[in-house]
């Protein structure tokens, strides 16, 4: 029995694409990274411009008050000889830096030298002013030097250097990003992706392993695959187990299969109300039950059978009410259309809300042996006529009749001569008188009369329906007369026998068939003794 | 002139100046001079070339006696020489203000104050006579 092989990979592909790209850890962790250190440099960079622009600025002045400074003896020489010469060369000096845009040297009253583009009002009260004091009296001052800062110049400056930085900031930014994003992967994404492909590639029931990944035997990966590798070894057991088990159920499903589905009873299940649930092939044939399976489904079994007594609805009463088996003989008609006798059993389902298993034996041949002896018990075997068992059983069956206004009759008739006939002729010819004497006797009365032999030579006709005596007395009359006709036994033998019989009629209900048989007995017997060959009515009683 | 000469020269001069250095210094002009006297700080800038021309537009001559130059601007201004030098050696780059003309002695400033009624000059007090007109004393 090999146990059917699952994979991993059995799964459609679609949900199992190997993850690659975009959707990878990596990528997604250093988009995130990058993402964030940009911003957060973006942030930096903006934030830091005017705070570096001003810095620079800051820088930049303080720079030029330096210069200032380092040209201010000359300058202070100048404007108190008052040498424009001098002060020229000092200003065309300080326009060689570039962060000064204009410079002028004026004492008191007039400019001594100038240099630059001179600036219009508005800026002018943005220069730097160094009072220039005499080069032998710190207290006597004589002049000022100006110096207008190129604040485009420094702008640019600063803007230079804030560029500067900010390009610094996403070079670290990119590089810490890259570094993360490279460990990461190696660190992270590349375990879990040796691990994910070996899991999807795994044949479960073969029993192979999650390898551990490479470097990741001693952390959480590591833990993880052997988690993994634990597991599939417990469903690889279970696999094992569930199949085995799968596998003698299912023989042994088949097994009871093929017994329930060749078994020549009818095997059947029935729900609470009694109607059909599951069968087998033979019940199927047993009640004619519609070829389609579910189209026999829901049919009630007392309908299928002929349950005039609601046999069936006592049946599962009784089991309803705690009996463990009950059964009882129903007739039905089966797929060829014949009449057939069925023995039900029935026994409830334990557990199974009311449902009762049943089985059906076919009693056909039971039933008919049983019907044909008792058949033969109520026969005489000589004449085929009723013996007095089977007179008694007829009578008791009519006496039961409640008829309205019509009386029954009886007939005793008793053979005159017949002892000489067999004492001359022997027991076959008188045997056989004995049955020419029955089929004459059953010509003779009415299709729906009784005839029995009840002794040697004695007979009974039992009269049904009899509305008035003057019709018993017209069939004794006709059987007398017919009786009294010779007889050709044995060969062409003639014999001539006679009767003498009893009449007795009575109306509902009837005496006892003894009581009846007495009286008539008595009549048949006044008639024997007025001499033979006669009918006698029997008085009332 | 060489050292061996001047050195011992400079040396008998210093030793010679001993009751001279004591005296005071004037600043002197021809009688005839327009400028009447002068303030220190009108001397300072006479001196020191800030002030060139007199308000009637007359030049001045400015004259200075070389032995007495240290003393003289060491009261005037309260600077050693070396400043001084260092001063006129700016200017004389750009060639516009001319550094005060100097002679060798107190009497060579006399004669050419007594010639010259633009020139004005120091001496010490006791080299004073007739020909010249103090317009300023410099107190020590």
């Amino acid at each position: 029995m090999t146990p059917e092989r699952s994979s991993f990979s059995d799964v459609p592909a679609r949900g199992f694409e190997r993850v690659t790209g975009v959707r990878s850890i990596a990528f997604r962790t250093t988009a995130r990274i990058l993402l964030f250190g940009g911003v957060v440099g973006a942030v930096v960079a903006l934030g830091s411009a005017p705070l570096i622009e001003s810095r620079e600025h800051a820088r930049l002045e303080h720079a030029l008050v330096e210069v200032m400074a380092t040209v201010e003896r000359t300058a202070r020489v100048a404007v108190f000889a008052r040498d424009e010469t001098l002060a020229a060369e000092v200003v065309t000096g300080l326009i060689q830096s570039r962060s000064v845009a204009y410079a002028v040297i004026e004492d008191s009253d007039a400019v001594l030298a100038a240099a630059g583009q001179a600036p219009d009002d508005a800026r002018a009260s943005a220069a730097l002013v160094r009072t220039l004091s005499s080069p032998f009296d710190e207290d006597e001052a004589v002049g000022r030097l100006r110096v207008l800062p190129a604040t485009a110049f420094i702008a640019e400056q600063a803007a230079v250097y804030s560029q500067l930085l900010a390009a610094l900031l996403a070079v670290l930014v990119v590089s810490i990003t890259l570094g993360v994003a490279w460990l990461v992967r190696r660190g992270v994404t590349c375990g879990i992706r040796a691990l994910s492909d070996g899991l999807h590639g795994l044949d479960v029931a073969a029993g192979t392993k999650v390898e551990v990944p490479a470097g990741h035997a001693r952390d959480e990966l590591g833990r993880l695959a052997k988690d993994i590798n634990a597991l599939l070894a417990r469903v690889d057991d279970a696999l094992e187990r569930e199949h085995a088990t799968q596998a003698l159920l299912a023989a042994s499903e088949r097994k009871w299969r093929r017994i329930f589905e060749s078994a020549e009873s009818g095997l059947f299940t029935l729900d609470a109300e009694g109607r059909l649930s599951d069968w087998n092939p033979a019940l199927a044939a047993a009640l004619a039950l519609p070829a389609e399976r579910a189209a026999g489904e829901g049919l009630r079994l007392a309908d299928r059978l002929l349950d005039t007594e609601a046999g069936v609805e006592r049946m599962l009463q009784a089991i309803r009410a705690g009996a463990e088996v009950v059964e009882a003989d129903f007739e039905c008609g089966n797929l060829k259309g014949e009449m057939r006798w069925l023995h039900i059993v029935l026994n409830p389902l334990e557990g199974e809300g009311g449902m009762v298993q049943g089985i059906a034996s076919d009693v056909t041949e039971r039933k008919r042996a049983e019907a044909l002896a008792r058949a033969q018990a109520a026969r005489d075997a000589l004449t085929g006529l009723l013996n007095r068992r089977g007179l008694e059983e007829v009578y008791a069956r009519v006496a039961r009749h409640d008829h309205d206004a019509a009386g029954l009759g009886l007939l005793l008739i008793d053979l005159d001569g017949f002892k000489a006939v067999n004492d001359s002729h022997g027991h076959e010819a008188g045997d056989e008188l004995l049955r020419v004497v029955a089929r004459r006797i059953e010509t003779v009365v009415r299709r729906t009369d009784k005839v029995a032999r009840v002794g040697g030579d004695e007979f009974v006709v039992l009269l049904d329906r009899l509305n008035s005596v003057s019709v018993a007395r017209n069939i004794a009359a006709k059987l007398v007369d017919s009786l009294a006709q010779p007889f050709s036994v044995r060969g062409g033998v003639q014999v001539s026998i006679g009767a003498s019989i009893g009449v007795v009629h009575t109306q509902y209900p009837p005496a006892q068939a003894s009581e009846l048989l007495r009286r008539a007995d008595a009549a048949m017997y006044e008639a024997k003794k007025s001499g033979k060959s006669q009918y006698r009515i029997a008085f009332p009683a | 002139m060489s050292a061996r000469i001047l050195l011992p020269a400079i040396f008998a001069l210093l030793l010679s100046t001993q009751p001279v250095r004591a005296e005071v210094l004037v600043v002197i002009a021809h009688p005839d001079s327009p400028i009447g006297t002068l303030s220190r700080e009108q001397a300072t800038h006479l001196f020191l070339g800030r002030v060139k021309l007199l308000p009637s537009g007359a030049r001045v001559k400015v004259v200075e006696v070389e032995p007495l130059r240290e003393t003289f601007y060491r009261q005037l201004v309260r600077r050693e020489i070396a400043e001084i030098n260092a001063y006129w050696a700016r200017l004389k780059f750009s060639g516009r203000t001319q550094p005060p003309h100097r002679v060798p002695d107190a009497a060579a400033a006399m004669a050419l104050v007594a010639s010259d009624p633009s020139a004005i000059a120091f001496v010490e007090g006791g080299s004073l006579d007739a020909r010249a007109r103090v317009l300023f004393r410099l107190d020590p």
